[in-house]
């Protein structure tokens, strides 16, 4: 199929200068540039994106450890009132023996997972402490003005 | 021509209205879980009003199933400097006399609220039952099958949803 354009060559400019344009923001953004453009935001987000990470894990842990007491309310009910098992359900004295043992291995699973965030987080913390000095497209340092000696 | 025209134009009427009815019950289901449902009535507490805004909320979920609340097991608050915020908590819940066969004399009650800063309040995350008698965690292999598996599941969500709409419209 023939496409018919006069501007064949504008075309050509046009498709050339946003490919130029996605190759030089695909660029920015990666780790290696990103990191020297802006640190500050960079590093932020490493470490406000661990931090959110670590906050989840602690709230799967508050979820399994919660789910073991109210496992562990259940259970001690059962043990003093058996009639108060209702026929017909999921729940009796066997199976909730089973989950207390399904989800004690949950918790410990993930307070591993936790433990693993909280790690990372730290860790994310000293590479923002040691973050370079000085971006691509710095300005001259203020040292230079102020003691009136030019440095490279 | 005209009569062939007309049952035609009937038939088209009534596909445009059957498709208009499932697109509108489709947008209200949207409009309501993920819009009026998760913010509703904790618009006027604040970022750091948290354990009143989870206090609201697990008074709700108490209302809508007919449970009485006894106070909280856990509430814990936790912030990204200059991003999210959530609170996450259990509540220690009586059950009605109704509930009390089925789920016992106490349950505890996962309550999870986290801040949205595009609506400037806290929303609804999660709030159930820990433990509830048709958890998965009681299933063993093959026990129940894949259909009760499957039955429980759609029972769970469709309970899920009219608890949300006793909840809100009471």
């Amino acid at each position: 199929m023939k496409i018919p354009c006069s501007g064949n060559a504008a075309l050509k400019w046009i498709v050339f200068f946003f490919m130029a344009w996605v190759a030089v923001r695909g660029a920015q953004r990666t780790p290696e540039i990103a990191s020297r453009l802006d640190p500050g935001t960079f590093y932020g987000a490493l470490v406000g994106d661990s931090a959110n990470a670590a906050i989840m894990k602690e709230r799967h842990v508050d979820f399994s450890s919660e789910t073991l007491r109210a496992l562990n309310l259940r259970l001690s009910e059962v043990v003093a009132k058996p009639e108060s098992l209702a026929a017909g359900t999921l729940v009796s004295r066997e199976s909730l023996a089973m989950a207390k043992r399904r989800e004690m291995a949950r918790w410990y699973r993930e307070s591993i997972n936790s433990e693993h965030a909280r790690f990372n987080l730290e860790r994310q913390h000293i590479l923002a402490a040691g973050k370079p000095a000085e971006p691509i497209s710095c300005r001259p340092a203020h040292t230079a003005s102020a003691a009136g000696e030019a440095r490279p | 021509m005209s009569r062939a025209g007309g049952k035609s134009g009937l038939r088209r009427a009534a596909w445009f209205s059957l498709a208009g009815v499932i697109l509108a019950a489709i947008g209200f289901a949207l409009y309501f879980n993920l819009w009026l449902y998760p913010g509703l009535g904790l618009s006027g507490f604040s970022r750091s009003d948290s354990q009143a805004a989870l206090g609201h909320a697990a008074l709700g979920f108490a209302r809508s199933t007919g449970m009485a609340v006894e106070g909280f097991d856990l509430v814990k608050f936790h912030e990204v400097e200059g991003g999210e915020a959530y609170v996450w908590g259990a509540a220690v819940m009586r059950p009605g006399p109704a509930d009390a066969a089925l789920l016992g004399e106490r349950v505890l009650v996962w309550v999870y609220l986290s801040f949205d800063g595009f609506r400037r309040s806290w929303v609804r995350v999660d709030a159930q039952v820990l433990a509830a008698p048709d958890n998965e965690m009681y299933f063993e292999s093959g026990q129940p099958g894949q259909l009760g598996r499957a039955r429980l599941a759609l029972a769970k969500i469709a309970s899920e949803e009219a608890r949300r709409f006793r909840e809100v419209w009471p």
